[in-house]
Protein backbone atom coordinates (compact mmCIF):
# COMPACT_ATOMS: atom_id res chain seq x y z
CA UNK A 1 0.00 0.00 0.00
CA UNK A 2 1.42 3.39 -1.02
CA UNK A 3 1.76 6.25 1.34
CA UNK A 4 -0.36 8.05 -0.80
CA UNK A 5 -3.40 5.43 0.28
CA UNK A 6 -2.65 4.83 3.27
CA UNK A 7 -3.55 8.36 4.10
CA UNK A 8 -7.67 9.15 4.87
CA UNK A 9 -9.27 10.99 2.71
CA UNK A 10 -9.88 14.57 3.81
CA UNK A 11 -13.20 15.43 4.26
CA UNK A 12 -14.25 18.48 2.23
CA UNK A 13 -17.31 19.38 4.44
CA UNK A 14 -14.80 19.31 7.47
CA UNK A 15 -12.38 20.72 6.33
CA UNK A 16 -14.89 23.99 5.61
CA UNK A 17 -16.33 23.96 8.66
CA UNK A 18 -12.29 24.46 10.01
CA UNK A 19 -11.95 26.75 7.72
CA UNK A 20 -14.80 28.75 8.87
CA UNK A 21 -13.85 28.46 12.61
CA UNK A 22 -10.64 29.07 12.00
CA UNK A 23 -11.77 32.59 9.31
CA UNK A 24 -9.82 35.49 10.70
CA UNK A 25 -11.98 37.63 12.65
CA UNK A 26 -11.93 41.40 12.46
CA UNK A 27 -11.10 43.08 15.62
CA UNK A 28 -14.54 44.30 17.87
CA UNK A 29 -17.26 44.55 18.80
CA UNK A 30 -16.27 48.45 18.81
CA UNK A 31 -17.57 50.63 21.48
CA UNK A 32 -19.56 52.87 19.23
CA UNK A 33 -21.35 49.53 18.29
CA UNK A 34 -22.02 48.15 21.80
CA UNK A 35 -23.18 51.94 22.76
CA UNK A 36 -25.56 52.10 20.11
CA UNK A 37 -26.81 48.41 20.78
CA UNK A 38 -27.07 49.54 24.36
CA UNK A 39 -29.22 52.19 23.20
CA UNK A 40 -31.59 50.32 20.66
CA UNK A 41 -32.11 47.86 23.02
CA UNK A 42 -33.25 50.45 25.75
CA UNK A 43 -35.42 52.10 23.13
CA UNK A 44 -36.89 48.43 22.57
CA UNK A 45 -37.89 48.17 25.88
CA UNK A 46 -39.53 51.72 26.35
CA UNK A 47 -42.36 50.04 24.99
CA UNK A 48 -44.62 48.21 26.55
CA UNK A 49 -45.76 45.43 23.87
CA UNK A 50 -42.72 43.60 22.32
CA UNK A 51 -44.32 42.98 18.64
CA UNK A 52 -45.82 46.55 19.02
CA UNK A 53 -42.00 47.73 19.56
CA UNK A 54 -40.90 45.52 16.37
CA UNK A 55 -43.65 46.98 14.19
CA UNK A 56 -42.34 50.16 15.39
CA UNK A 57 -39.20 49.26 14.44
CA UNK A 58 -40.00 48.48 11.44
CA UNK A 59 -42.32 51.31 10.61
CA UNK A 60 -38.99 53.83 11.70
CA UNK A 61 -37.34 52.18 9.57
CA UNK A 62 -39.95 53.25 6.70
CA UNK A 63 -40.10 56.36 7.93
CA UNK A 64 -36.03 56.87 7.95
CA UNK A 65 -36.07 55.67 4.02
CA UNK A 66 -39.73 58.01 3.31
CA UNK A 67 -37.71 61.13 5.45
CA UNK A 68 -34.17 61.16 4.24
CA UNK A 69 -34.64 59.77 0.75
CA UNK A 70 -38.42 60.73 -0.21
CA UNK A 71 -37.91 64.45 0.62
CA UNK A 72 -35.85 65.62 -2.39
CA UNK A 73 -37.95 63.09 -4.07
CA UNK A 74 -41.26 65.57 -2.88
CA UNK A 75 -39.42 68.37 -3.97
CA UNK A 76 -38.47 66.89 -7.59
CA UNK A 77 -41.59 65.41 -7.45
CA UNK A 78 -43.50 68.56 -6.73
CA UNK A 79 -41.35 70.22 -9.45
CA UNK A 80 -42.46 67.53 -12.40
CA UNK A 81 -46.08 68.90 -11.91
CA UNK A 82 -46.70 72.38 -10.93
CA UNK A 83 -48.72 74.00 -12.64
CA UNK A 84 -49.09 77.92 -13.77
CA UNK A 85 -51.50 77.76 -16.59
CA UNK A 86 -50.92 78.13 -20.52
CA UNK A 87 -49.36 74.34 -21.98
CA UNK A 88 -48.59 71.64 -19.52
CA UNK A 89 -44.72 72.03 -21.19
CA UNK A 90 -44.71 75.23 -20.41
CA UNK A 91 -45.94 75.27 -16.70
CA UNK A 92 -43.73 72.04 -16.57
CA UNK A 93 -40.76 73.96 -17.11
CA UNK A 94 -41.95 77.05 -14.91
CA UNK A 95 -42.05 74.79 -11.82
CA UNK A 96 -38.71 72.74 -12.48
CA UNK A 97 -37.41 77.03 -12.25
CA UNK A 98 -39.66 77.43 -9.41
CA UNK A 99 -38.68 74.40 -7.56
CA UNK A 100 -34.98 75.15 -8.24
CA UNK A 101 -35.79 78.65 -6.54
CA UNK A 102 -37.21 76.96 -3.67
CA UNK A 103 -35.07 77.31 -0.26
CA UNK A 104 -36.70 75.59 2.06
CA UNK A 105 -39.91 73.49 2.88
CA UNK A 106 -42.00 71.90 5.84
CA UNK A 107 -44.62 69.39 5.46
CA UNK A 108 -46.08 67.11 7.10
CA UNK A 109 -46.08 63.25 5.94
CA UNK A 110 -48.63 60.23 6.95
CA UNK A 111 -47.29 56.97 5.90
CA UNK A 112 -49.99 53.84 5.68
CA UNK A 113 -48.11 50.83 4.82
CA UNK A 114 -49.77 47.64 4.54
CA UNK A 115 -50.26 46.03 8.17
CA UNK A 116 -48.81 48.34 9.86
CA UNK A 117 -50.47 51.34 11.59
CA UNK A 118 -50.15 55.03 10.04
CA UNK A 119 -47.36 57.08 11.52
CA UNK A 120 -47.10 60.68 11.22
CA UNK A 121 -44.09 62.87 10.68
CA UNK A 122 -43.14 66.67 10.44
CA UNK A 123 -40.17 67.56 8.12
CA UNK A 124 -38.73 70.58 8.16
CA UNK A 125 -36.03 70.89 4.43
CA UNK A 126 -33.28 73.92 4.27
CA UNK A 127 -31.08 73.34 1.18
CA UNK A 128 -29.19 70.03 2.75
CA UNK A 129 -30.27 70.08 6.52
CA UNK A 130 -32.86 68.00 7.71
CA UNK A 131 -35.27 67.87 10.58
CA UNK A 132 -37.79 64.77 10.60
CA UNK A 133 -39.49 64.72 14.11
CA UNK A 134 -42.43 61.88 15.23
CA UNK A 135 -46.26 63.53 15.11
CA UNK A 136 -45.82 63.06 19.04
CA UNK A 137 -42.82 64.92 18.88
CA UNK A 138 -40.58 62.31 21.22
CA UNK A 139 -38.21 61.39 18.62
CA UNK A 140 -36.45 64.06 15.68
CA UNK A 141 -33.30 63.11 13.86
CA UNK A 142 -31.56 65.94 12.07
CA UNK A 143 -28.91 65.86 9.50
CA UNK A 144 -26.64 68.09 7.15
CA UNK A 145 -26.09 65.83 4.24
CA UNK A 146 -23.28 68.27 3.47
CA UNK A 147 -21.15 67.51 6.31
CA UNK A 148 -22.66 64.13 6.52
CA UNK A 149 -23.50 64.43 10.50
CA UNK A 150 -26.28 63.36 12.12
CA UNK A 151 -27.91 63.20 15.32
CA UNK A 152 -31.17 61.21 16.68
CA UNK A 153 -33.25 62.87 19.56
CA UNK A 154 -35.38 60.39 22.38
CA UNK A 155 -37.33 63.24 23.99
CA UNK A 156 -38.13 60.00 26.83
CA UNK A 157 -35.12 59.30 27.20
CA UNK A 158 -33.18 62.49 27.39
CA UNK A 159 -30.69 60.31 24.80
CA UNK A 160 -28.84 62.37 21.97
CA UNK A 161 -27.44 59.76 19.60
CA UNK A 162 -24.76 61.28 17.01
CA UNK A 163 -23.77 59.34 13.69
CA UNK A 164 -21.86 60.27 10.71
CA UNK A 165 -23.95 59.42 7.26
CA UNK A 166 -21.74 56.86 5.03
CA UNK A 167 -21.71 58.01 1.89
CA UNK A 168 -24.32 56.70 -0.31
CA UNK A 169 -26.94 55.92 1.84
CA UNK A 170 -29.65 57.84 3.29
CA UNK A 171 -28.49 60.93 0.81
CA UNK A 172 -31.45 62.19 -1.37
CA UNK A 173 -30.07 62.68 -5.10
CA UNK A 174 -28.94 65.82 -5.99
CA UNK A 175 -32.25 68.20 -6.29
CA UNK A 176 -30.50 69.69 -9.79
CA UNK A 177 -29.94 65.97 -10.95
CA UNK A 178 -33.66 65.58 -9.84
CA UNK A 179 -34.93 68.21 -12.26
CA UNK A 180 -32.71 67.11 -15.19
CA UNK A 181 -34.43 63.75 -15.06
CA UNK A 182 -37.64 64.71 -14.73
CA UNK A 183 -37.65 67.49 -17.56
CA UNK A 184 -40.02 66.03 -20.26
CA UNK A 185 -42.55 64.31 -17.84
CA UNK A 186 -45.94 66.03 -17.45
CA UNK A 187 -48.26 65.96 -15.08
CA UNK A 188 -51.94 64.61 -16.34
CA UNK A 189 -54.38 66.96 -14.90
CA UNK A 190 -57.29 64.91 -12.96
CA UNK A 191 -60.26 67.40 -11.38
CA UNK A 192 -60.64 69.94 -8.51
CA UNK A 193 -61.00 69.16 -5.05
CA UNK A 194 -61.12 71.03 -1.92
CA UNK A 195 -58.04 70.23 0.02
CA UNK A 196 -57.74 72.22 4.31
CA UNK A 197 -60.22 75.17 2.40
CA UNK A 198 -58.29 75.37 -0.54
CA UNK A 199 -59.25 74.66 -3.77
CA UNK A 200 -56.90 73.17 -5.45
CA UNK A 201 -56.21 71.57 -9.11
CA UNK A 202 -55.36 67.56 -9.10
CA UNK A 203 -52.56 66.54 -11.15
CA UNK A 204 -51.82 62.83 -11.80
CA UNK A 205 -47.95 61.87 -12.70
CA UNK A 206 -46.56 57.90 -12.66
CA UNK A 207 -42.75 57.92 -12.00
CA UNK A 208 -40.92 54.55 -13.16
CA UNK A 209 -38.51 53.44 -10.80
CA UNK A 210 -35.35 52.39 -12.27
CA UNK A 211 -34.93 48.66 -11.04
CA UNK A 212 -38.71 48.33 -12.29
CA UNK A 213 -41.78 49.15 -10.07
CA UNK A 214 -43.69 52.42 -10.56
CA UNK A 215 -44.67 55.31 -8.05
CA UNK A 216 -47.72 57.25 -9.11
CA UNK A 217 -48.26 60.45 -7.60
CA UNK A 218 -50.86 62.39 -6.81
CA UNK A 219 -50.42 66.41 -6.23
CA UNK A 220 -53.01 69.05 -5.40
CA UNK A 221 -51.44 72.63 -6.50
CA UNK A 222 -53.13 75.91 -5.75
CA UNK A 223 -53.74 77.73 -8.58
CA UNK A 224 -53.45 81.33 -7.10
CA UNK A 225 -49.90 80.57 -5.86
CA UNK A 226 -48.77 78.03 -7.73
CA UNK A 227 -47.58 75.56 -4.93
CA UNK A 228 -48.63 72.09 -4.07
CA UNK A 229 -51.02 72.11 -0.91
CA UNK A 230 -50.71 68.23 -0.44
CA UNK A 231 -49.46 64.98 -2.46
CA UNK A 232 -49.36 61.87 -2.07
CA UNK A 233 -47.92 58.97 -3.83
CA UNK A 234 -48.67 54.97 -3.92
CA UNK A 235 -45.90 52.23 -4.78
CA UNK A 236 -43.97 49.29 -2.81
CA UNK A 237 -41.45 49.40 -0.60
CA UNK A 238 -38.91 46.66 1.24
CA UNK A 239 -40.61 45.47 4.30
CA UNK A 240 -38.21 43.06 6.71
CA UNK A 241 -40.57 40.28 8.21
CA UNK A 242 -40.58 38.88 11.55
CA UNK A 243 -38.74 35.64 10.02
CA UNK A 244 -35.78 38.32 8.69
CA UNK A 245 -36.96 38.16 5.27
CA UNK A 246 -37.88 41.48 2.97
CA UNK A 247 -41.49 41.95 1.55
CA UNK A 248 -42.56 44.22 -0.82
CA UNK A 249 -45.86 45.85 0.66
CA UNK A 250 -47.97 48.73 -0.95
CA UNK A 251 -47.79 51.44 0.94
CA UNK A 252 -49.34 55.18 0.87
CA UNK A 253 -47.52 58.19 1.51
CA UNK A 254 -48.94 61.66 2.19
CA UNK A 255 -47.67 64.95 2.42
CA UNK A 256 -49.85 68.58 3.14
CA UNK A 257 -49.68 70.95 4.90
CA UNK A 258 -46.67 72.39 3.50
CA UNK A 259 -44.66 75.66 4.22
CA UNK A 260 -42.85 77.08 0.78
CA UNK A 261 -39.71 78.78 1.66
CA UNK A 262 -40.57 79.09 4.90
CA UNK A 263 -38.31 81.31 7.34
CA UNK A 264 -36.82 78.36 9.83
CA UNK A 265 -35.14 79.08 13.16
CA UNK A 266 -31.81 77.70 12.94
CA UNK A 267 -32.93 76.01 16.22
CA UNK A 268 -34.45 73.66 14.02
CA UNK A 269 -31.24 72.22 12.19
CA UNK A 270 -28.74 72.28 14.89
CA UNK A 271 -26.84 69.08 15.37
CA UNK A 272 -25.99 70.07 19.59
CA UNK A 273 -27.57 67.78 21.79
CA UNK A 274 -30.40 69.71 23.49
CA UNK A 275 -29.54 70.76 27.18
CA UNK A 276 -29.85 67.89 29.99
CA UNK A 277 -29.58 65.24 27.52
CA UNK A 278 -27.01 62.73 27.62
CA UNK A 279 -24.52 62.23 24.23
CA UNK A 280 -23.83 59.27 22.65
CA UNK A 281 -21.72 58.31 19.24
CA UNK A 282 -23.94 55.93 17.24
CA UNK A 283 -23.51 54.33 13.99
CA UNK A 284 -25.78 55.16 11.04
CA UNK A 285 -28.27 53.25 10.34
CA UNK A 286 -28.02 50.37 12.56
CA UNK A 287 -30.76 49.29 10.65
CA UNK A 288 -32.18 50.21 7.50
CA UNK A 289 -34.25 48.51 4.63
CA UNK A 290 -34.50 50.90 1.55
CA UNK A 291 -36.10 49.48 -1.20
CA UNK A 292 -35.18 47.96 -4.62
CA UNK A 293 -33.09 50.40 -6.43
CA UNK A 294 -32.61 52.76 -3.72
CA UNK A 295 -29.52 51.26 -2.14
CA UNK B 1 -34.32 43.26 35.75
CA UNK B 2 -31.86 42.15 33.16
CA UNK B 3 -28.72 44.54 33.04
CA UNK B 4 -28.39 44.74 29.21
CA UNK B 5 -25.05 46.67 29.83
CA UNK B 6 -23.59 44.38 31.15
CA UNK B 7 -25.25 41.10 29.02
CA UNK B 8 -23.85 43.48 25.82
CA UNK B 9 -20.36 44.13 27.47
CA UNK B 10 -19.97 40.52 28.67
CA UNK B 11 -21.12 38.77 25.58
CA UNK B 12 -20.78 41.12 23.06
CA UNK B 13 -17.69 39.35 21.73
CA UNK B 14 -19.27 36.20 21.36
CA UNK B 15 -21.49 37.70 19.28
CA UNK B 16 -19.06 39.66 17.10
CA UNK B 17 -17.27 36.52 16.75
CA UNK B 18 -20.17 34.31 15.39
CA UNK B 19 -21.34 37.16 12.93
CA UNK B 20 -17.99 37.44 11.95
CA UNK B 21 -17.50 33.81 11.07
CA UNK B 22 -20.24 34.03 8.61
CA UNK B 23 -20.90 37.62 7.33
CA UNK B 24 -17.40 38.59 7.04
CA UNK B 25 -18.11 42.03 6.17
CA UNK B 26 -18.12 43.77 9.04
CA UNK B 27 -21.12 46.32 8.17
CA UNK B 28 -23.28 42.94 8.22
CA UNK B 29 -21.74 42.16 11.13
CA UNK B 30 -22.47 44.93 13.06
CA UNK B 31 -26.21 44.75 11.62
CA UNK B 32 -26.29 41.00 12.52
CA UNK B 33 -25.03 42.31 16.29
CA UNK B 34 -27.79 44.87 16.88
CA UNK B 35 -30.35 42.66 15.42
CA UNK B 36 -29.35 39.54 17.75
CA UNK B 37 -29.37 41.60 20.84
CA UNK B 38 -32.69 42.92 20.42
CA UNK B 39 -33.72 39.20 19.29
CA UNK B 40 -32.91 38.57 22.84
CA UNK B 41 -34.50 41.26 24.64
CA UNK B 42 -37.60 39.56 22.86
CA UNK B 43 -36.89 36.06 23.85
CA UNK B 44 -35.89 37.39 28.05
CA UNK B 45 -39.56 38.97 27.76
CA UNK B 46 -40.76 35.75 27.12
CA UNK B 47 -39.25 33.62 29.61
CA UNK B 48 -36.26 34.05 31.45
CA UNK B 49 -32.83 33.03 29.68
CA UNK B 50 -30.63 30.91 31.80
CA UNK B 51 -27.46 30.65 29.42
CA UNK B 52 -27.13 33.56 28.15
CA UNK B 53 -23.57 32.34 25.85
CA UNK B 54 -25.71 29.78 23.97
CA UNK B 55 -28.78 31.65 23.35
CA UNK B 56 -26.81 34.29 21.99
CA UNK B 57 -24.35 32.16 19.74
CA UNK B 58 -27.64 30.50 18.91
CA UNK B 59 -29.84 33.75 17.93
CA UNK B 60 -26.43 35.39 16.41
CA UNK B 61 -26.33 32.00 14.30
CA UNK B 62 -29.96 32.37 13.33
CA UNK B 63 -29.54 36.04 12.38
CA UNK B 64 -26.36 36.02 10.18
CA UNK B 65 -27.92 32.47 8.24
CA UNK B 66 -30.77 35.08 7.40
CA UNK B 67 -28.75 37.35 6.17
CA UNK B 68 -26.33 35.37 4.54
CA UNK B 69 -29.53 34.00 2.93
CA UNK B 70 -30.65 37.12 1.61
CA UNK B 71 -27.21 38.07 0.95
CA UNK B 72 -26.75 35.22 -1.49
CA UNK B 73 -30.44 36.20 -3.03
CA UNK B 74 -29.43 39.49 -3.80
CA UNK B 75 -25.92 38.47 -5.49
CA UNK B 76 -27.79 35.63 -7.61
CA UNK B 77 -29.95 38.63 -8.65
CA UNK B 78 -27.04 41.19 -9.15
CA UNK B 79 -24.78 38.72 -10.37
CA UNK B 80 -22.01 40.07 -7.79
CA UNK B 81 -19.82 37.87 -5.31
CA UNK B 82 -19.54 38.65 -1.54
CA UNK B 83 -16.32 40.42 -0.37
CA UNK B 84 -13.99 38.33 1.68
CA UNK B 85 -11.49 39.33 4.18
CA UNK B 86 -8.51 40.27 3.08
CA UNK B 87 -6.34 36.71 4.04
CA UNK B 88 -4.63 36.69 7.19
CA UNK B 89 -0.73 37.35 6.70
CA UNK B 90 0.72 35.10 9.31
CA UNK B 91 -1.13 32.24 8.23
CA UNK B 92 2.02 29.56 7.65
CA UNK B 93 0.73 28.66 4.18
CA UNK B 94 -0.61 30.99 2.06
CA UNK B 95 -1.75 28.39 -0.67
CA UNK B 96 -3.60 26.50 2.29
CA UNK B 97 -5.35 29.76 3.57
CA UNK B 98 -6.26 30.58 0.02
CA UNK B 99 -8.31 26.90 -0.25
CA UNK B 100 -9.70 27.16 3.16
CA UNK B 101 -11.23 31.08 2.02
CA UNK B 102 -12.30 29.14 -0.86
CA UNK B 103 -14.00 26.74 1.16
CA UNK B 104 -15.01 28.89 3.71
CA UNK B 105 -16.59 31.23 0.76
CA UNK B 106 -18.33 27.60 -0.59
CA UNK B 107 -19.61 26.54 2.91
CA UNK B 108 -21.11 30.06 3.41
CA UNK B 109 -22.48 29.87 0.00
CA UNK B 110 -24.04 26.03 0.62
CA UNK B 111 -25.37 27.08 4.25
CA UNK B 112 -27.68 29.72 2.78
CA UNK B 113 -29.03 27.22 0.69
CA UNK B 114 -29.66 24.78 2.60
CA UNK B 115 -33.17 24.17 5.05
CA UNK B 116 -32.59 27.14 7.81
CA UNK B 117 -32.80 25.05 10.73
CA UNK B 118 -30.55 22.12 9.25
CA UNK B 119 -27.96 24.98 8.66
CA UNK B 120 -28.33 26.38 12.19
CA UNK B 121 -28.01 23.02 13.82
CA UNK B 122 -25.08 22.11 11.63
CA UNK B 123 -23.31 25.67 12.43
CA UNK B 124 -23.89 25.40 16.36
CA UNK B 125 -22.48 21.88 16.46
CA UNK B 126 -19.95 22.03 13.73
CA UNK B 127 -18.44 25.71 13.62
CA UNK B 128 -19.41 26.57 17.38
CA UNK B 129 -18.48 23.75 18.87
CA UNK B 130 -21.98 22.64 21.08
CA UNK B 131 -22.90 19.27 21.84
CA UNK B 132 -25.95 17.40 19.93
CA UNK B 133 -27.59 18.08 23.25
CA UNK B 134 -26.86 21.44 23.52
CA UNK B 135 -27.53 22.18 20.23
CA UNK B 136 -31.02 20.63 21.12
CA UNK B 137 -31.96 22.42 24.01
CA UNK B 138 -30.85 26.13 22.52
CA UNK B 139 -32.81 25.61 19.58
CA UNK B 140 -36.26 23.86 22.02
CA UNK B 141 -36.21 20.27 19.86
CA UNK B 142 -35.02 16.90 21.19
CA UNK B 143 -31.65 15.26 21.18
CA UNK B 144 -32.73 13.31 18.41
CA UNK B 145 -34.33 15.62 16.29
CA UNK B 146 -31.37 17.81 16.49
CA UNK B 147 -29.41 14.48 15.31
CA UNK B 148 -31.69 14.06 12.62
CA UNK B 149 -31.43 17.46 11.42
CA UNK B 150 -27.21 17.61 11.26
CA UNK B 151 -27.30 14.48 9.98
CA UNK B 152 -29.33 15.62 7.18
CA UNK B 153 -27.78 19.02 6.85
CA UNK B 154 -24.21 17.27 6.59
CA UNK B 155 -26.12 15.32 3.58
CA UNK B 156 -27.26 18.62 2.12
CA UNK B 157 -24.10 20.63 2.46
CA UNK B 158 -21.37 17.43 1.35
CA UNK B 159 -23.82 17.61 -1.98
CA UNK B 160 -23.21 21.19 -2.88
CA UNK B 161 -19.47 21.10 -1.50
CA UNK B 162 -18.65 18.41 -4.54
CA UNK B 163 -16.64 20.32 -6.21
CA UNK B 164 -14.27 20.18 -3.25
CA UNK B 165 -14.21 16.41 -2.55
CA UNK B 166 -10.69 15.00 -3.86
CA UNK B 167 -11.55 11.57 -3.84
CA UNK B 168 -14.16 12.29 -6.29
CA UNK B 169 -11.79 14.25 -8.57
CA UNK B 170 -9.31 11.24 -8.29
CA UNK B 171 -11.84 8.78 -9.09
CA UNK B 172 -13.15 10.52 -11.88
CA UNK B 173 -9.36 11.78 -13.21
CA UNK B 174 -7.41 8.44 -12.42
CA UNK B 175 -9.81 5.64 -13.60
CA UNK B 176 -11.92 7.07 -16.23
Amino acid sequence: MSDQNSKPTPDPLDQAAGALREAPIPAGPSPELTAATVAAIHNRLAGAVPVEQVRRERRRRIMRYASFTTAAAVILGTAGVLWFGGSSAAAFQKAIEKARRAESVGYTQRLAVEGIPEQVEIARIRGEEFRIEDGDGTRARIANLRTRKAVFLDADRKLAQFVDLPAGREAPPGLLEGLNKLAGQDGEKVGDEDVAGTRATKFKLKREEPKGGAEEWFVWIDPKTGWPVKMQSTGKVALTQENGQEKMVPYTLTLDKFEWNAKFEDKFFSLDAPAGYKSVKGIAPPVIDLPEGKK
Amino acid sequence: MTDWDAIVREFGPVVWRTACRLLTREADAADCFQRTFLSAVELDAAEPVRNWPAILKRLATARALEQLRSRYRESRRAAEFPDELPADPTAPDPLDLACGGELAHALRQALSAIDAQQAEVFCLVCVEGFTNAEAAVALGVTANHAGVLLHRARAALRERLRAFDPSREHFSGGHS
